[in-house]
């Protein structure tokens, strides 16, 4: 029989609170992150909206100027080697390991892993080579290297937690820390591992979102009430947010043993490519049709058993409505009707951190009892025609939640989380 | 320019993003005796200046794991790896740091040579001193 994969810690760093009490209570009332945003200075720049992370300034790529929540100590050792959402994703880490009841001696044994997510810091990586070209290279801070490229996230948390498991990171823009969670879950299925802590980060700075205005990817709204809306007749591009989620994902039986209190239960997933466009989704959402049908067979379950999902769409009009295609011919087709969100309406899009966030949020719901809505939707653009979408949280047990990742060159992940089994005698 | 008169690129709360990491001096954040012994250096050429800098300097970049706490300045002869617990990316870091402050460049060849607080002082003052002459503001 597969091992059980079981959701046993979860650190928020997000726009819609840094703890889990407040990122439950933002999904269930609806409260966004969204905020006026000036990304540098220049009124022409067509982005007026953003959705930060509260509570820290990393906004300078000196480490001496940053400041974060005061009860997460980080030395100066590891500091040296942190982007700055390297600074989000450590104190998420710690808020995991604490949720989890793990302490730092837990985790060095070999038997936990690693995964990370994101995109590297472009903005550190700017400065530090301005910096060196500057000097035509013939100085450059040490720690460039480690600080910049994608890969910061794992080369830092593995080294100052004493990891000495499977470490790696996962690279495919807005599907990144959903791949990370699928073979995390893998890792733990096949015995290789106990535990895997799956990381996923990102950077809310001009250097890091900006680059997606010139695709025409970014909404031009300025009224934060309105700017993300998913699946709306009006939705005019995505929202950048910042921040990190941990997730600690364990198996069954060793969870069960320590007496760990899980979240909810990973029962499968999938992934499949649209092999179709580097940055655009397959208009009929082909790719991510299959990754949601391999993911259920993964589950061993049917559609009709799925009674949530959080959908993946950012409030672009192609990608949303790519997937509202892919969830009637999955979902409508054989006549399901579960409740369809997309929760980027509240936090923005979180790039390679999306898909840990929103596994992050079904957790919650799925422990809690709850269906986050659909944020700011008015006008339901006529292509999601037989989707269940429910402005408003639903007070409803989800019995099987789907959740969707769609990342640049047409890589399509999905999850199914259930809720932790009773426990069997 | 002295360092104290640098308008420093801190924010508190959420502020936008810093629009003045150019203006940031590598010393903005240390204590105020460092950051006058450095505009002492700048004003005057002194190269006596140095000193008080490069140990703060290496002060800073000592890993925390090393630090006992209140116990004196180390001596001249302490070596940073062996006696000061460094790792080979914290001296890295040390030399990067004062070629950043005092915009000269060190090689692989003369990091070799610098063992000891007083190798590393010694040889900042000797470079500065040849890269500026008497006066290098």
């Amino acid at each position: 029989m597969t091992r059980e994969v079981l959701i046993t810690g979860i650190g928020f760093i997000t726009s819609i609170g840094n703890d889990s009490a407040t990122v439950s209570a933002s999904l269930r009332e609806g409260r966004h992150g969204l905020l006026p945003w000036d990304f540098c200075g220049n009124p022409n720049v067509p982005v007026k909206v953003a959705a930060p992370v509260r509570g820290f300034n990393v906004d300078s790529p000196h480490w001496r100027d940053w400041n974060w929540p005061k009860e997460h100590n980080i030395p100066r050792e590891t500091l040296r080697g942190l982007a700055p959402h390297g600074v989000y994703a450590f104190c998420a880490m710690e808020q995991a390991l604490a949720d989890a009841a793990l302490t730092p001696a837990d985790i060095t044994d070999g038997a936990t892993g690693l995964f990370c997510a994101s995109a590297g810091s472009a903005f550190v990586l700017h400065h530090n080579l301005t910096q060196a070209r500057a000097c035509q290279f013939e100085r450059g801070n040490p720690m460039g290297v480690v600080t910049s490229i994608a890969g910061t996230l794992n080369f830092n948390l593995a080294a100052h937690f004493a990891i000495t498991g499977a470490v790696t990171g996962f690279v495919s823009a807005c599907a990144s820390s959903s791949h990370a969670i699928g073979y995390a879950t893998d890792e733990i299925r096949l015995g290789r591992q106990e535990r895997m802590i799956v990381v996923g980060a990102e950077e809310l700075n001009a250097d890091t979102v900006l680059p997606f205005a010139p695709m025409r990817a970014l909404s031009p709204n300025a009224d934060p009430a309105t700017a993300s809306r998913p699946f709306d007749m009006g939705r005019d591009g995505f929202v950048g947010t910042g921040g990190a989620v941990v997730l600690v994902l364990e198996d069954g039986g060793v969870a069960r043993r320590r007496g760990a209190r899980a979240y909810a239960e990973i029962s499968g997933w999938g992934q499949a490519s649209d092999g179709y466009s580097v940055a655009t989704s397959h208009p009929d959402g082909a790719g991510l049709r299959e990754a949601m049908r391999r993911a259920l067979r993964d589950a061993q379950a049917l559609p009709e058993a799925v009674n949530y999902v959080n959908a993946h769409a950012t409030s672009t009009q192609i990608g949303d409505k790519a997937e509202a295609q892919a969830l009637r011919s999955v979902f409508t087709a054989v006549g399901a009707r579960p409740v369809v969100s997309s929760t980027k309406g509240l936090t923005g899009h979180g790039l390679s951190m999306a898909g840990a966030m929103e596994v992050g949020f079904c957790a919650l719901a799925l422990r809690e009892g709850f269906m986050p809505g659909n944020a700011h939707l008015r006008e339901v653009d006529p292509v999601c025609d037989g989707l269940n979408l429910p402005r408003k949280s639903v007070c409803t047990q989800p019995s099987l939640i789907l959740n969707n990742s769609s990342g640049f060159g047409g890589s399509n992940v999905c999850h199914v989380l259930r809720p932790v089994r009773e426990i069997r005698s | 320019m002295t360092v104290s008169s640098i308008s420093m690129s801190t924010n508190s709360g959420n502020a936008r993003p810093s629009l003045t990491s150019s203006e940031f001096h590598p010393l903005a954040k240390f204590p105020q005796e460092t950051r006058e012994a450095h505009d002492r250096f700048v004003v005057s050429g002194d190269p006596g200046a140095i000193g008080a800098v490069v140990l703060a300097v290496i002060l800073d970049h000592q890993p925390s794991a090393a630090k006992k706490g209140g116990e004196a300045p180390p001596a001249d002869t302490a070596r940073l790896i062996e006696d000061l617990g460094f790792d080979s990316l914290a001296l890295a870091e040390v030399v990067f740091f004062l070629e950043d402050v005092y915009k000269v460049a060190i090689t692989n060849a003369e990091l070799q040579n610098l063992l000891t607080v007083g190798e590393i002082r010694t040889f900042v003052q000797t470079k500065v001193t040849q890269a500026y002459g008497s006066s290098p503001a």
